[in-house]
C-alpha cells in the first residue's frame, strides 16, 4: 500500500522542542546537574533500552511501557525508569566495597511511559536525579534530602519538601490481616485523602463478622487509620500522628524518625519549605523507609520524588541500601516557560553580526577575535547581500551589524 | 489566589448557594451571561465553569486548584487529585438497571452492557468476576435494552422515574453518589492556607445546615 501523503506528526505525548524550550530543558538540567556535582555525585548513563525483564521488577507497571522485542526475539523495553537501571549497575557493576563505602550517582536521561491518549501528559520525560547506594540510615537521609533542596533551590521557584515515611502507614495495615486487593483498595483512598470514601470503608479482614473484643479493636484501627490522609502539616502534626500511632512501635518509631529528621533540616535553617505527609502511600512499594516529594509554583503535581528503597537493589542479586530522589525536568521546564512567558521582554542582544565576502574571511575572522575580546557577541552572517543580513540582524534583535569589505569596516548600529 | 471549577448545571446551582452562605459576594455568578470565568468581588477567588469531566482535568493540571463534581465523574475517570469532602448534594446513585421483570444473571451467554460510564461498568463486573461487554452510548441509555441493544445499563439513577416511564427496572444498586470537593495534589501542598480557610468555611455550612 503506498500513502499519498507521508505521515508528518510524532506519536502522541511525544513532542519537538524548538529553540527556548530546548534551551530552558536544557539550561534546567544543567543547573540541577551543577548541584550535584559541588555534592560530590558521579554521572551515569544507562541504556535507552533494557530487556523487559530487568525493568519489570516493581517500579513501574509493565503495561505503560514501551515493548519491541530484539531479533532473537526476546522481550526489550524503553527506559521507564531511572532507579531500576541503576540497581541493576549498583549489584552487578560497581563492586564489593558498596556496602560499606557509599556510591553517589547522578543522572539525567528520558524515561519513556505510554499514557492514555488525550490525557495532555507526556510520554518521554526528562528525569534528573541523584542515587546513594551503600550504607543506610539517618546521615545519607539527610544528606538526600538536603540535595534535594538544593535541587529545589536551584529551579528558581517557589517551592516546597515534604516528607513521610512508609512505615507509619504500612505498619498501621498490618495490624490489619488483609488480603493484598483490601489494602490495595484501601491505600488508594489515603493516597488521594478521600475521607469519604474511607468513612463508609465496610471494616473488613478475617475477623471482621466476629463480635466482642476483636472487632472492637479492629474498629478502632480502622478509625485510626481513617486519620491518616489528615496527617500533613508541619510541627503540630506530630503529636497528632503519634496520637494515631497509638501503641503501635513501628509507627510510633516512623514519626519519631521524620520529626527528628524534620527538626535537624529546621535548625539547619529550612523552615516553611519543609512540610510533613505521612499520608504519603505511594503504588509502587519499593520504598522501605523515609519518602519525600517536592512541588514548585507553576506545576500540577509534585516534580521531585524519591525515598529510602533498602530491599530493591536485591532484585539484582545484591542486598545494598539505597536511597535517592528524581526530578521531572520537563515539568519543571514548562512551569518556568509560563514564567518566562509572563515576563517576556523584547531583548536587544549586544552582539555584532559580521558580514563577510568570502575572500575577506581572514580579516573577518581577525575582527571576530578582537570583538570576542572587548566582551561582545559575534556571529557571521550567512546572507548572500548586505540587506539580507540587516533583516536577519533585526529579526534577531542583534545590535550592530560590521560590513567588512578588503580593509574597510563599516558598522551598522540598527538599535 | 485560588481558583475552582464548578460542574456547570444543577451542581454548579448548589455550589453557588453554598459558596453565598460561607459569605462569598457571588452576584456576578448569579449575572453571568455567557462568561466562564469569575473574580468573586471582595476575596482572593476566581470561579471557572465547566463540564465535569473537564473540572477533572483542569484539577488534574493544576490550572485549577479545587473543584466540585459529581462522584460519578471522578469514578469513570480516575484521575490523581485529593477527594477532600462530601458537599452533600447532588445525590444519586449508581445502578444496573433493565427490562422490568427480567433477570439478568440468568443464563450462560454473554451479557452486553450499555453505559456512558463505561469503566465504572467494567470495574463493577470485575470485581464481580463476570466477562461482560461494554457499548458506550452517549444520550439517554434507557434506549438500549428497549431497543435490545443491551441486556442491562449502567446508569446513575436520582428518582427512577425515567426508569420506570420506559418499563425499566433497578435491578441492583452499586454505589451511591454525590458532588465532591475535589483539590490538585500541588495546590494542597502549595497553598494549603487559603484551601483549608475554604474548606473549613464550607464544612461548617454544611454542618449547620445538617443540624
Amino acid at each position: 500500500m503506498k500513502y499519498s501523503k507521508r505521515k508528518t506528526s510524532v506519536p502522541d505525548g511525544m513532542r519537538d522542542l524548538i529553540y527556548d524550550d530546548a534551551a530552558l530543558l536544557n539550561a534546567t538540567v544543567k543547573k540541577l546537574e551543577e548541584v550535584y556535582e559541588r555534592n560530590y555525585y558521579r554521572p551515569v548513563i544507562t541504556p535507552g533500552i533494557e530487556f523487559l525483564e530487568v525493568l519489570d521488577c516493581g517500579a513501574i507497571s509493565a503495561d505503560t511501557m514501551y515493548k519491541l522485542s530484539d531479533t532473537s526475539g526476546r522481550l526489550i523495553a524503553l527506559r521507564a525508569d531511572n532507579t531500576t537501571p541503576i540497581a541493576r549497575i549498583a549489584a552487578t557493576k560497581l563492586g564489593e566495597d558498596t556496602k560499606k563505602i557509599p556510591q553517589k550517582i547522578y543522572y539525567s536521561q528520558d524515561v519513556f511511559r505510554c499514557d492514555k491518549d488525550y490525557t495532555g501528559r507526556r510520554n518521554e520525560i526528562r528525569q534528573s536525579g541523584i542515587e546513594i547506594i551503600g550504607p543506610g540510615g539517618l546521615k545519607s537521609d539527610i544528606c538526600a534530602i538536603s540535595t534535594a533542596l538544593e535541587a529545589l533551590e536551584a529551579i528558581g521557584l517557589p517551592y516546597k519538601l515534604e516528607i513521610g515515611h512508609v512505615g507509619f502507614y504500612n505498619s498501621l495495615v498490618d495490624e490489619l490481616d488483609m488480603t493484598t486487593d483490601e489494602k490495595e483498595e484501601l491505600r488508594k483512598y489515603v493516597e488521594a485523602k478521600n475521607y469519604v470514601s474511607l468513612s463508609f470503608l465496610k471494616e473488613s479482614g478475617a475477623d471482621a463478622d466476629e463480635g466482642g473484643k476483636k472487632s472492637e479493636k479492629r474498629k478502632a484501627l480502622y478509625d485510626r487509620i481513617r486519620k491518616v490522609p489528615l496527617l500533613f502539616g508541619n510541627e503540630e502534626i506530630f503529636d497528632k500522628a503519634k496520637a494515631v500511632a497509638g501503641s503501635n512501635e513501628n509507627a510510633s518509631a516512623a514519626v519519631e524518625y521524620v520529626k527528628n529528621l524534620y527538626g535537624i533540616m529546621q535548625s539547619a535553617g529550612y523552615k516553611s519549605e519543609i512540610m510533613v505527609d505521612f499520608g504519603i502511600v505511594h503504588e509502587i512499594d519499593y520504598y522501605t523507609g523515609i519518602v519525600f516529594r517536592g512541588y514548585v509554583e507553576g506545576a500540577g503535581e509534585a516534580v521531585l520524588s524519591g525515598g529510602r528503597y533498602d530491599g530493591f537493589i536485591s532484585n539484582f542479586g545484591k542486598d545494598i541500601p539505597a536511597t535517592g530522589f528524581a526530578i521531572n525536568v520537563s515539568a519543571v521546564s514548562d512551569a518556568l516557560m509560563k514564567i518566562n512567558k509572563k515576563n517576556e521582554k523584547d531583548e536587544i542582544r549586544n552582539d555584532v553580526l559580521i558580514y563577510f565576502e568570502p575572500e575577506d574571511f581572514s580579516r573577518a575572522r581577525r575582527f571576530r577575535s578582537e570583538m570576542i575580546a572587548g566582551g561582545r557577541g559575534c556571529e557571521y552572517s550567512h546572507a548572500d547581500n548586505i540587506l539580507d543580513s540587516i533583516e536577519y540582524a533585526r529579526v534577531n534583535k542583534i545590535r550592530t551589524v560590521a560590513i567588512i569589505k578588503g580593509d574597510t569596516i563599516e558598522l551598522k548600529e540598527l538599535y | 489566589m485560588i481558583r475552582i471549577a464548578l460542574t456547570k448545571g444543577r451542581i454548579e446551582e448548589k455550589a453557588v448557594e453554598l459558596l453565598e452562605k460561607c459569605g462569598y459576594d457571588i452576584s456576578e455568578l448569579r449575572n453571568k451571561g455567557r462568561k466562564l470565568i469569575f473574580r468573586l468581588t471582595g476575596s482572593d477567588i476566581e470561579v471557572v465553569l465547566a463540564k465535569a469531566a473537564d473540572v477533572l482535568t483542569y484539577i488534574e493540571h493544576g490550572v485549577c486548584d479545587v473543584g466540585v463534581v459529581g462522584e460519578d465523574t471522578i469514578l469513570e475517570y480516575e484521575k490523581p487529585l485529593y477527594e477532600m469532602m462530601d458537599l452533600g448534594f447532588g445525590k444519586c446513585r449508581f445502578a444496573l438497571a433493565g427490562l422490568k421483570g427480567g433477570d439478568f444473571y440468568a443464563g450462560y451467554s454473554h451479557k452486553k452492557i450499555a453505559t456512558k460510564y463505561p469503566n465504572v461498568a467494567k470495574k463493577y463486573f470485575n470485581s464481580k468476576g463476570i466477562d461482560i461487554e461494554i457499548v458506550k452510548i452517549e444520550g439517554s441509555v434507557e434506549l438500549a435494552p428497549i431497543l435490545e441493544l443491551a441486556d442491562a445499563i449502567v446508569d446513575i439513577v436520582e428518582t427512577g422515574s425515567t426508569l420506570k416511564e420506559n418499563g425499566l427496572e433497578v435491578y441492583e444498586d452499586i454505589i451511591p453518589v454525590s458532588a465532591r470537593l475535589v483539590v490538585n495534589t500541588a495546590s494542597m501542598k502549595l497553598k494549603k492556607g487559603e484551601i483549608e480557610t475554604l474548606i473549613s468555611k464550607l464544612s461548617d455550612v454544611i454542618k449547620s445546615e445538617n443540624k
